[in-house]
């Protein structure tokens, strides 16, 4: 830029005498400078274009070998650490609510487990959170891998998360100073079934209640438990109900058939007609076969009754043995491949 | 440069040896430029290069590694699917793990899908024996992705059907029951109007199997209503002994169609995974072959 102005102030002067003679050479020479001007520009941009292009070339692949072998690592390590973190609350909230303490208390007494936990859990999203910054295309092959990872990944720290948070609704279910489902179990403290049914009622109310706060848990299996338990519970209810009015009709059925009973003899000894008697006999069949009714509604209503105690423990057994299992070995199985794909994802874009 | 210029103009006398130096520095200026600009060229040089090769390989892995997902995400999906079904969620529920869970499996067959033709786009591809080998890859990686495309809709509709309203017919009514009839006939029916809907979109396995589940239902169904129409006492427990003894056979029938469904859709599975197997071999070893011989061309060289 700075050439320009410079020859027309020099050149101006020396000319100025004899300018018809010399026009033409005057203008071949300023078009001699503008057009090397302009070369010397144009190599410079060029250059410059060259070395900028080289430059970020080679940031980005620094940025993306960094994103293989620094972010993507801290962040399989910042996963290996969520479930031992897990378990150690998970231990140390049971033993110091089996001390004994209540829910709050050993909430208190089990808060560095937590605290390192919700650390982990933490460190575990900023790690995820570095990976996503790394690369900010989701279009890419880099970034669909990132996205599917991202996916995988929150739901196992979600899933962690909430096997945590929701811990002590779930271990409280069945203590008496906690949702106390434990009372579902009324066994030989009722002297009649409808006393069972009575019992039954008071203790499901408040247990029903807990399993519908764990169904808002961010851990599906607790939910999916929550939702099978209240239904379970339900069902209890409703064959409670049954058997207790099935008793209580059973003492009906003993009151009309010493009726009947009675009523024939009368009938009998006052000889009365046949179609009297009849009409007797027919009541009694009527009454037979509501006893039959009333048996067989009470034996399936009992039966599923005690199934349903039999099963609860088992139920609540498998949330850990099965369906936790069940998801984290889905994630196992999941995230590393996720991760893999990241990288070989990676590597396409830095082949050479 | 341009100094120069300048103190040779200032200089009237020697105008032409300027001008020559003017039209060398040009000259020099622009071979440079020349030179730069076919460098840079060069630098990304035309033609197939072993790098496109390798990438391509390395697709190739991200394709196969992506198959793997299938079966752990089918797993979560079916499990919490039959759980919210078999338990009767509310219908938002139900709608939330079909979409969320079963969504994640259709934008990984999507994902794929681009993958494969992104694959297809490589210059690599364009090779005859390459190309061969990649389309025999994409049919059958491709019809592995329809496979499971399809499996989301087949496992879907057994769940809302099977097992959503059919699953209580014959495990919570009491056969002994007065009403048993009545209650098997009104539940049948909405097991066989699930059933039909289910039918829509599934495969002609699955639909052999919702038609033979409809016709056993359909036929202890038949079996109860008639109790239903029985004219008097001893017709009515007739009939109904009738119907108990169809209803014994009720489960072995079910197993059966079960089994048999279960073992077709094995072999047609296992078929489709053995053939993927293959052309993944056949392509893998194309692209190696041609690696080697860039390798081989690279040490030739120097």
């Amino acid at each position: 830029m700075t050439i320009e102005p410079g020859p027309t102030q020099h050149e101006g002067p020396a000319e100025q005498p004899n300018p018809s003679q010399q026009p033409a050479p005057r203008k071949r020479k300023l078009a001699l400078i503008l057009i090397s001007s302009v070369v010397v520009l144009l190599v410079i941009a060029a250059a410059a274009v060259v070395t900028v292009t080289q430059i970020s070339g080679q940031q980005r692949k620094e940025s993306l070998q960094l994103l293989k072998e620094g972010q993507l690592t801290a962040l399989v390590d910042s996963r290996a650490k969520l479930q031992p973190a897990a378990n150690e609350y998970l231990a140390a909230y049971k033993k110091a609510r089996n001390a004994p303490a209540s829910q709050e208390e050993a909430e208190k007494n089990s808060q560095k487990e937590r605290g390192e936990f919700q650390k982990a859990a933490d460190e575990a999203r900023s790690a995820l959170q570095k990976v996503q910054s790394a690369h900010e295309s989701r279009a890419d092959g880099i970034g669909v891998a990132i996205g599917q990872l991202e996916d995988s990944y929150e739901g196992f720290i979600d899933h962690m998360e909430g096997l945590v948070e929701s811990y002590p609704q779930f271990e409280g279910l069945f203590r008496a100073d906690g949702a106390g489902c434990n009372g579902l179990f009324v066994g030989s403290k009722a002297a009649t079934l409808r006393e069972r049914q009575t019992l039954l009622g008071q203790a499901a109310a408040p247990c029903r209640e807990a399993a519908d706060q764990l169904k808002q848990s961010k851990n599906v299996a607790y939910v999916e438990f929550a939702r099978t338990f209240d239904n379970r519970v339900g069902q209890l209810e409703s064959n409670a109900e049954v058997t207790a009015k099935s008793e209580e009709n059973y003492n009906e059925f003993v009151q009309l058939k010493d009726q009947l009973v009675q009523k024939t003899n009368e009938a009998t000894a006052r000889n009365a007609s046949d179609e009297e008697l009849l009409k007797i006999a027919d009541e009694a069949k009527a009454l037979n076969t509501r006893i039959k009714n009333n048996r067989s509604e009470f034996d399936f209503a009992a039966k599923r009754y005690l199934s349903g105690v039999k099963d609860m423990p088992v139920l609540v057994e498998e949330v850990f043995s099965k369906k936790i299992a069940a998801e984290i070995k889905s994630y196992d199985a999941v995230i590393p491949l996720r991760v893999q794909i990241l990288k070989d994802a990676v590597d396409v874009e830095l082949v050479e | 440069m341009g100094e120069e210029t300048l103190d040779s103009a200032a200089q009237p006398g020697r105008r032409k040896s300027r001008r020559t130096v003017i039209v060398v520095a040009v000259v020099v200026i622009a071979v440079l430029a020349g030179g730069l600009g076919t460098w840079f060229a060069l630098s990304r040089p035309a033609g197939l290069q072993r790098a496109d090769v390798v990438r391509l390989d390395k697709e190739r892995v991200i394709l196969d590694n992506s198959m793997n997902l299938y079966d752990p995400l089918f797993n979560q999906f079916s499990v919490r699917y039959s759980s919210v079904m078999s338990e009767n969620a509310e219908q938002q529920v139900k709608d939330q793990v079909l979409n969320q869970d079963g969504g994640r499996l259709k934008s990984e067959s999507r994902i794929n899908l681009d993958r494969l033709d992104r694959m297809g786009s490589s210059p690599t591809v364009k090779e005859q024996e390459v190309s061969d080998a990649f389309n025999r890859f994409k049919e059958h990686y491709g019809a592995v992705i329809s496979y499971n495309d399809q499996l989301l809709v087949n496992t879907s509709n057994i769940t809302q059907s099977i097992g959503g309203p059919c699953a209580p017919l014959h495990s919570t009514l009491n056969v002994g029951a007065e009403t048993y009839s009545e209650d098997y006939v009104k539940g049948a029916d909405a097991c066989l109007a699930a059933v039909v809907t289910a039918k829509d979109n599934t495969d002609a396995e699955t639909t052999e199997l919702l038609t033979s589940v409809e016709g056993i239902i359909r036929g202890q169904r038949d079996k109860q209503q008639e109790v239903l129409d029985a004219k008097d006492d001893f017709e009515r427990l007739a009939k109904r002994t009738l119907a108990a003894l169809a209803m014994l056979d009720i489960n072995e029938a079910l197993s059966t169609t079960e089994t048999k469904y279960e073992s077709a859709v094995k072999v047609k599975y296992n078929q489709l995974v053995a053939d993927a197997n293959d052309s993944n071999k056949t392509f893998e070893s194309a692209l190696k072959k041609r690696t080697d011989q860039f390798d081989a061309a690279g040490k030739d060289g120097e």
